[in-house]
C-alpha cells in the first residue's frame, strides 16, 4: 500500500508539473510545510470533476483567484481584458489535463478511463467525499492545491496489480 | 488548407489556434461540440478533435463522419486527455488519422499536422 501511494503521489506531481509546463509555462514546487499562505476562501477559485472509472473518486484544484487569472492570460497571450468565463474556463481545462495526465501514468496502459466533464465555482469547496487527500504545491509562488474524495484504496491497488 | 478545431473549452481552442497559427494555418474554423463540427466538416481538410464533449463526443462525430464516403478525404487528428492505449486504439480503428495527447508541445502538434497535410489529395484528384 505504501508503494501504491508513493505512485499515486508521483503520478499526481508529474501530471502538474508537466501540465503547467506545456500548458501555462510555469514551474511546480512541492510545497514545503508553511512556507505558503493559504488560500482565501473569499479569493477561492476551484474546478472539480469525477473519474468514474475504473475507480469511482472526486478530484479538484483550487487556486487563488489571481493566479487563476495569471495562469490565463499566459495561455491566452492576448492583452484583451480576460472574462471571467475565460479564467473558469481555463481552470476547468487544466484540471481536465491534469487528470488525463495522472490517470495515464498511474494506471496500467491497458486500463481506460473515463472521467466527467469539470465544473468550476468560487469560495469553499464543496465536501469531495470520504477520505479527503489533500496535496499542497507552489505554481509561481502561489499555492495550488490538489484534492481528492472517496478513494478506495484497496480497489484501487487491485486495478493497477492487475487483480 | 482549412482546418476545424473541435473542442467544448474555449481555452484549448484557443491555444491549439495559436500553435496552428505560428506555424502559418491561419484559415481555422472553431466548434464547440460534434454536433456542431458536423455542420462544417464538408469545407475543411483537417480536424483537430477533443474526444470528451458535451452533446456529441469525438468518438460519435468520427463515426458519423467515417460513414460518409463523400468525407473520406478529411484527415482527423484527435486531441485528447485520455492517453490509454484502449483509447488510442479505439480511435484509430473508427478512423481517426493520428492521435495526440494532452497537454503536448506546440511542435508535437504541429508535426502531425505537417505530416497529415502533406499527405492530402490534389484538387481533382
Amino acid at each position: 500500500m505504501i508503494e501504491l501511494k508513493e505512485k499515486f503521489d508521483r503520478s499526481l506531481f508529474s501530471a502538474l508539473a508537466t501540465t503547467m509546463e506545456e500548458m501555462a509555462f510555469q514551474e511546480v514546487e512541492q510545497e514545503l510545510e508553511d512556507t505558503l499562505n493559504p488560500i482565501d476562501s473569499n479569493q477561492m477559485l476551484w474546478s472539480k470533476m469525477d473519474i468514474i472509472t475504473p475507480f469511482k473518486c472526486a478530484m479538484a484544484i483550487v487556486v487563488d483567484q489571481s493566479l487563476a487569472r495569471d495562469l490565463t492570460e499566459t495561455i491566452y497571450g492576448s492583452i484583451d481584458p480576460l472574462t471571467d468565463f475565460q479564467v473558469k474556463d481555463a481552470l476547468g481545462e487544466l484540471l481536465n489535463t491534469i487528470a488525463g495526465c495522472f490517470l495515464s501514468e498511474l494506471l496500467p496502459s491497458d486500463i481506460p478511463f473515463d472521467v466527467s466533464l469539470p465544473v468550476v465555482g468560487e469560495e469553499n469547496l464543496p465536501k469531495l467525499g470520504n477520505n479527503e487527500l489533500k496535496y499542497r504545491y507552489a505554481v509561481n509562488g502561489c499555492e495550488t492545491v490538489l484534492q481528492f474524495g472517496g478513494i478506495i484504496w484497496d480497489e484501487l491497488a487491485d486495478i493497477i496489480e492487475g487483480v | 488548407m482549412k482546418i476545424l478545431v473541435v473542442d467544448d473549452s474555449t481555452t484549448m481552442r484557443r491555444i491549439v489556434s495559436r500553435h496552428l497559427a505560428t506555424a502559418g494555418y491561419t484559415d481555422v474554423i472553431e466548434a464547440n461540440n460534434g454536433a456542431e463540427a458536423l455542420e462544417h466538416v464538408a469545407d475543411v481538410d483537417l480536424v483537430l478533435l477533443d474526444w470528451n464533449m458535451p452533446v456529441m463526443d469525438g468518438m460519435s462525430f468520427v463515426k458519423e463522419v467515417r460513414s460518409n464516403p463523400a468525407l473520406n478525404r478529411v484527415r482527423i487528428i484527435m486531441v485528447t486527455s485520455e492517453g490509454g492505449k484502449g483509447e488510442v486504439l479505439a480511435a484509430l480503428k473508427e478512423g481517426v488519422n493520428d492521435y495526440v495527447v494532452k497537454p503536448f508541445p506546440p511542435q508535437t502538434l504541429l508535426s502531425k499536422v505537417k505530416s497529415l497535410m502533406e499527405w492530402l489529395p490534389e484538387e481533382g484528384k
